[in-house]
């Protein structure tokens, strides 16, 4: 023990903390400083208390009602208690409905089997803005949501789009007494940001209005007449009485009006649609628009003009899986700068690319390029097989947790390193660190390098496969708990709990496989790499706990257990992510 | 009978009418493409020179604009590639439908007249030869308008 440490030690142990405690943190966090061994004696006692609480949980797997209250005692918790009572409020309300509608599906069961599973699985599929009582989704959404400590959010649709935008508009409008198209080309201007506009404006109206190039006495109420009744378009003349001009006054017919306005709607191009007399500027506005499209170009032209409000507003975006016409905003963020929309694609707010937290957008495009010049040289660790370690039998893993039983030989090991299962079970999880003591010293540098990088490759991988088989996995569990639905008086919400883990499970999964990229770029042996790893580590032992649960045979699935799983599972990612947004790492 | 033809109808009756100096209408039977000649005016590098001109009108005119090709040879000049597009603004995205077969044509000899070195664009063999592969219109080029002197 160095002299830093000892001293460390005695502070740590003046503080009131166990000495035992106070001696692991300082070593796990590497000796380095109080602040960190601090930090890391929190993330010990937090994951003490959860597996205190696991331990509690499965000793009375029983009672299941009586859960949280007992042990826990941080504030997370009494929120999350609280909100599970909301919840459960709520589905009294529902149940009735629910149990009708399961009763309802028992006795069509027998007819048409296949039919009715389709469409349960079209149900909870479907879109979450149907009636909530006409459909399964929705409950769950909301079960989910209201597990997470965030309130419920939904992407916004088209009409939220429009709606959004035209109450900016009005706002800014009203505020300083201005026409509506020009408070929309002053928001456009200032990229939909109110607030700045607002202030600009209180600063000094003239600029902006100079700046945006529009000039606040465009009235429209005012009506201007063409200057002459020879239609600059079709060289007819025209009855000036029920004629239309801009403020130019240039001279075109209503029906080339009409032609002009509805060539530019096809094509897309409405970004500002101008006066069509050459090189005039003047911008058609809202009502002229109204005037000479008929309706379904109109709402063609507004869903063009609510389209320029997601593109320019750098606080909404497009989800980009194709066909989804949503967008999402910064508040439905959930964790780093992962979002998902209610189509249900899970995407990076930032980038666009894949949901990739913890890692940096910056890392996941260096990753990628890596892994595609690397892993063409190594393909030959891309196969899906690895051989057991005891027997040496050939082994493919296709879905399920990282515990692995040899068929052959029996021998119980870690798909991950290959070690015994039982060092797994009874020490913490230690395969997720790569230690470079244990490489060969002789090897130069090089290979040590590439050695680094496919340990985090390797794992990176050993997520994304098991990521992939997310589709398998939902459907088991979805055929278990039909499967308890029919062979108990449980209604619906009371397997719920089976798909709130396989959520969590595969959020533990993808969060997992980019924690392993963002340690790859973590320097070697700093203290936030040795906070990170132990973070990691941790979580990455409870998602095997969850994933194990859930892998089980349906009789010994124990609701309590695997609820409570699912928890500290949620409550460990959340952790994670604390620390790395607080720049701890 | 449509805009279109209407249009062009009125629009080349009044060309005929009054065909201003340096324009020479030579083919209009077919009403949707034209063969128009013009020549450089005097005291400039195109001086005497002559040059045809095909216009060609689809359905959408002239709510969108014409395509104008110099057909066999054309002038020597620093938005005019060898296979006779043209790179001019109110050809693409600056036309507006008040703009019209004359206005193209008065635009053209004066984007000539401003010319002060007879020279082919700089990207022009590359153009060309992609042009060769699949004789694409130039409308269907996207043009970058960089210079506005000549």
């Amino acid at each position: 023990m160095s002299e830093i440490n000892s001293i460390f030690l005695e502070q740590l142990i003046g503080m009131g903390f166990d000495p035992q405690l106070a001696q692991n943190a300082l070593e796990i966090s590497g000796n380095s400083d109080l602040e960190s061994a601090l930090s890391m004696i929190e993330i010990l006692q937090e994951s003490f208390v959860a597996q205190e609480q696991n331990t509690f949980e499965t000793q009375k797997p029983t009672s299941p009602t009586k859960q949280p209250s007992k042990v826990e005692s941080d504030e997370q918790t009494d929120t999350e208690t609280s909100n599970e009572s909301i919840t459960e409020d709520s589905i009294s309300e529902n149940e009735l409905e629910i149990t009708k509608r399961s009763k309802i599906q028992k006795d069509s069961d027998d007819e048409k089997d296949t039919e009715d599973e389709k469409d349960t699985e079209d149900e909870s599929n479907s879109n979450f803005e149907d009636n909530p009582n006409e459909n399964f989704g929705e409950i769950g959404f909301d079960l989910e949501m209201s597990q997470d400590s965030k309130a419920p959010v939904k992407s916004l649709d088209k009409k939220t789009i429009m709606k959004q935008q035209a109450r900016k508009i009005d706002n800014i409008a009203e505020l300083f007494q201005i026409n509506r198209n020009v408070a929309g080309v002053l928001l456009r201007h200032f990229r939909w940001n109110e607030q700045k506009l607002q202030e600009q404006m209180v600063t000094d109206k003239n600029k902006v209005y100079k700046e945006a190039k529009v000039n606040p006495s465009d009235v429209i109420t005012q009506k201007y007449t063409p200057l002459s009744n020879v239609c600059e378009i079709c060289y007819d003349e025209f009855d000036l009485k029920d004629a239309f001009a801009l403020k130019c006054r240039h001279s075109f017919c209503p029906s080339c009006w009409k032609e002009h306005l509805s060539t530019k709607i096809k094509d897309g191009d409405v970004s500002k649609i101008k006066c069509p007399g050459f090189k005039c500027n003047e911008i058609v506005d809202e009502q002229a628009m109204k005037r000479f499209l008929d309706k379904k170009q109109f709402q063609k032209y507004l869903w063009f003009v609510a389209k320029s409000f997601v593109e320019d507003n750098p606080d909404v975006k497009w989800c980009p899986a194709p066909g989804c016409e949503k967008a999402v905003d910064e508040s439905m963020i959930t964790r780093g700068t992962n979002v998902q929309c209610s189509c249900g694609h899970r995407f990076c707010f930032k980038c666009g690319q894949e949901a990739h937290s913890p890692a940096t957008c910056e890392q996941l495009v260096s990753w990628k390029k890596k892994c595609k010049d690397d892993s063409e040289t190594y393909n030959w660790l891309l196969t899906n097989t690895k051989p057991c370690p005891k027997c040496g039998s050939v082994i493919e893993k296709n879905g399920g947790c990282n515990h692995m039983t040899c068929r052959k030989c029996r021998h119980e090991f870690c798909w991950v390193c290959l070690g015994d299962w039982n060092l797994h079970g009874t020490n913490y999880y230690s395969c997720t660190r790569y230690d470079p003591k244990k490489a060969d010293p002789s090897v130069d540098n090089s290979k040590k390098a590439l050695e680094r990088y496919l340990h985090y490759f390797h794992r990176f991988q050993n997520h994304q496969k098991s990521l992939q088989f997310e589709q398998e996995l939902r459907k088991k569990v979805k055929a278990k708990s039909d499967q308890m639905l029919k062979s108990s008086t449980v209604s619906y919400i009371d397997v719920e709990f089976m798909r709130e883990a396989t959520n969590v499970v595969c959020e533990c999964r993808a969060t997992l496989m980019f924690s392993y990229v963002f340690a790859y770029y973590l320097q070697d042996n700093s203290k936030g790499k040795a906070l990170f790893e132990f973070v990691q580590e941790d979580l990455e032992k409870t998602t095997e706990d969850l994933s194990e649960l859930l892998e089980r045979p349906i009789e010994k699935i124990d609701k309590a257990q695997v609820v409570n799983m699912t928890r500290i599972a949620n409550k460990k990612i959340n952790g994670l992510y604390d620390r790395v947004d607080s720049g701890m790492i | 009978m449509s805009l279109r033809e209407k249009r062009l109808m009125s629009e080349l009756k009044s060309l005929t009418q009054k065909t201003p100096d340096l324009i020479k209408i030579v083919k209009t039977e077919n009403l949707m493409t034209w063969l128009i000649e013009i020549t450089g005016a005097e005291k400039t590098l195109y001086e005497d020179e002559t040059y045809t001109l095909q216009f060609r009108f689809d359905t959408e005119y002239p709510l969108k604009p014409p395509e104008v090709v110099f057909l066999q040879e054309s002038p020597v000049h620093p938005h005019i590639y060898s296979n006779g597009h043209i790179c001019l603004d109110i050809l693409d995205e600056s036309w507006t439908p008040a703009l019209t077969v004359e206005s193209v044509l008065l635009s053209l000899i004066s984007m000539m007249s401003s010319c002060k070195k007879k020279e082919r664009p700089p990207d022009d063999s590359s153009y060309v030869r992609a042009w060769k592969k699949n004789k694409f219109s130039p409308k269907k080029t996207k043009w970058f308008f960089h210079d506005n002197k000549v």
